[in-house]
């Protein structure tokens, strides 16, 4: 088990700081979600971890290490870049060799998890941005280390990659710390069992997804017969009866009645994500 | 086939570096080649035919040669070997500074395209950073000088005789580690104004090149104020002044120039 501890981390760039006094310990070996509009921070916090850039002020300490200039600590963590950082002119296969070379792992390994036997001898610089997105992830999987900074891995990706990345990312995550930003909320409440929220460069929330509630929730209901006469709902485009409560507790009661009035439910599922209003400044636990 | 690429990307850091960069730019290498043979057959004959006093040698030299002889006023007088001789010097950099651009390319591109940001976040320092670029731009540049000093002794022997060759033999030797002072001066400069430029498509890396070559001026002035002996001394000196005001750089980077002029 590993922890990661921010104390106090104020960080940014030419001396004009982006993040401003930022605090959590984060020791559940899980996916923790980072997430915060555009300009908020999340790529600034990934490389102040990282250790590339050096926090003005406070600390980051990896399992008690500080991570600074010190090698040592830095050594137990994976950055993935929004950039790919892959050398266009080299094959994939030498691509993933020349990373193993700086920093040790086995490039057939990597080809035989990521399935990318059938670019191994292209050149990146003939791989389209999703094929570049996925050999840029084998980076990822070449060394196991205690933390993984993963910023926006499965951007550009189709979503049956995404889900095959996903579901790798998250055997991860099960012995090891994994901080995960994405914009996607649905991807990020799959994926994500804790949640990092960055505002305006502060820590605006750090919490189990679980806990994150929202004022209302609407679900779908999917019904054999209409609905609206046995439960407060309406019918929307899609065919859905959409019910309006206040608790999750509550669809499930609305769910029973209609149930028990003998009408048969093929489908039922909330159309919103909590996570939404994150971004929109109006959840919260 | 496997074992050949392996070895492509794989191994000594410098030397993979030094091979991706004449994989992205071989245009460098043909300009090197085009200047190794300008130099070993035009400027260089120029020089010391002047330097040699033009006695066995004028019938063999060439028209710019002759030109040359009467135009520059030899520091010692007819007969002794002038010190204009090592105006071969600073201008026989320019193969060693051609072949070593390849290199500056790859770390603007590699700047670019997160490479560095990645070997950042692995632990490397600015100054492991510089490292790896300057080692290889030394590896790609000190085989060509070697290459172009033998070339140029074997001309000049076949033009101006084994005894000439042997008179003028320290401006070769002298070349040789002038010209990897001066690369190693300007690999550094045009790589830390690469590193300070906001912009992709900023203009500091020529600024770079400008400022690494500016080393190469007071050579000029000691190869025309000055006679064989003491221009020879004169350019010792001034490369290892130039070496060890690189290395200094060098040595301070990390302080000199943060991590985030590294980002993309």
């Amino acid at each position: 088990m590993h922890t990661l501890k921010l104390d106090g981390v104020s960080s940014g760039y030419n001396g004009k700081p982006v993040l401003h006094d930022i605090n959590f310990t984060a020791s559940e070996s899980s996916v923790y979600v980072v997430l915060g509009p555009n300009g908020a921070g999340k790529t600034t916090l990934f490389r102040t971890i990282a250790g590339i850039l050096e926090p003005m002020s406070g600390k980051v300490l990896l399992d008690g290490k500080e991570i600074g200039s010190a090698k040592e600590p830095r050594g137990s963590i994976n950055y993935l870049s929004h950039y790919n950082a892959l050398p266009d002119e080299m094959t994939v296969y030498n691509a993933l060799r020349f990373y193993s070379g700086m920093e040790g792992g086995d490039p057939d390994r990597v080809i035989d998890l990521l399935g990318l036997e059938k670019l191994r001898d292209k050149k990146i610089s003939d791989l389209s941005q999703g094929q570049k997105k996925r050999v840029s992830i084998g980076k990822v999987f070449l060394k196991e280390r205690a933390l993984y900074l993963l910023d926006e891995p499965t951007a550009n990706l189709d979503p049956g990659l995404s889900k095959e990345i996903r579901d790798l990312i998250l055997k991860l995550s099960k012995d090891r710390l994994v901080l995960y930003s994405s914009h996607n909320l649905y991807e990020a409440s799959d994926i994500g069992m804790n949640l990092i929220l960055i505002k305006e460069g502060k820590l605006a929330m750090f919490d189990r997804i679980s806990n994150v509630r929202s004022k209302e929730y609407r679900v779908g209901i999917r019904a054999s017969k209409d609905i609206t006469k046995i439960v407060d709902a309406r019918k929307d485009a899609n065919g859905y009866y959409v019910l309006t409560v206040s608790k999750p507790e509550e669809a499930g009661l609305a769910l029973k009645k209609v149930v028990e009035s003998g009408v048969l439910v093929t489908e039922m599922r909330e159309l919103d994500n909590p996570l939404q209003e994150l971004f929109d400044g109006k959840g919260g636990v | 086939m496997a074992q050949r690429m392996k070895g492509m990307a794989s191994g000594n850091p410098s030397v993979v570096t030094a091979k991706r960069s004449m994989g992205i730019s071989k245009t460098y290498a043909a300009m090197t080649a085009f200047f190794i043979i300008l130099a070993i057959a035009a400027w260089n004959p120029a020089y010391y035919s002047h330097a040699a006093g033009a006695n066995s040698t004028t019938s063999n030299s060439s028209l710019v040669s002759n030109v040359l002889s009467k135009a520059v006023p030899s520091a010692t007088g007819a007969g002794a070997p002038g010190g204009i001789a090592f105006l071969a010097v600073p201008l026989d950099v320019i193969p060693g500074i051609m072949v070593s651009m390849a290199v500056l390319i790859l770390f603007v591109y590699d700047k670019n395209s997160g490479v560095l940001e990645y070997m950042l976040s692995l632990g490397m320092t600015p100054r492991d950073i510089y490292m790896r670029y300057l080692k290889a731009a030394l590896l790609l540049a000190a085989p060509v000088m070697v290459i172009f000093a033998a070339g140029d002794i074997l001309y000049i022997s076949a033009l101006f005789g084994t005894a000439t060759a042997a008179t003028l033999l320290p401006v070769q030797l002298i070349t040789i580690p002038f010209s990897l002072a001066v690369v190693t001066f300007m690999v550094i400069a045009m790589m830390a104004f690469s590193s300070l430029q906001k912009t992709r498509a900023g203009s500091n890396q020529p600024i770079g090149l400008v400022v690494g070559y500016a080393a190469t001026i007071p050579a000029y002035l000691t190869a025309i104020f000055l006679p064989f002996s003491k221009a020879m001394y004169a350019d010792i000196v001034l490369a290892v002044v130039i070496a060890i005001v690189s290395l200094s750089f060098l040595r301070y980077s990390g302080k000199l120039i943060k991590r985030e002029k590294f980002l993309p």
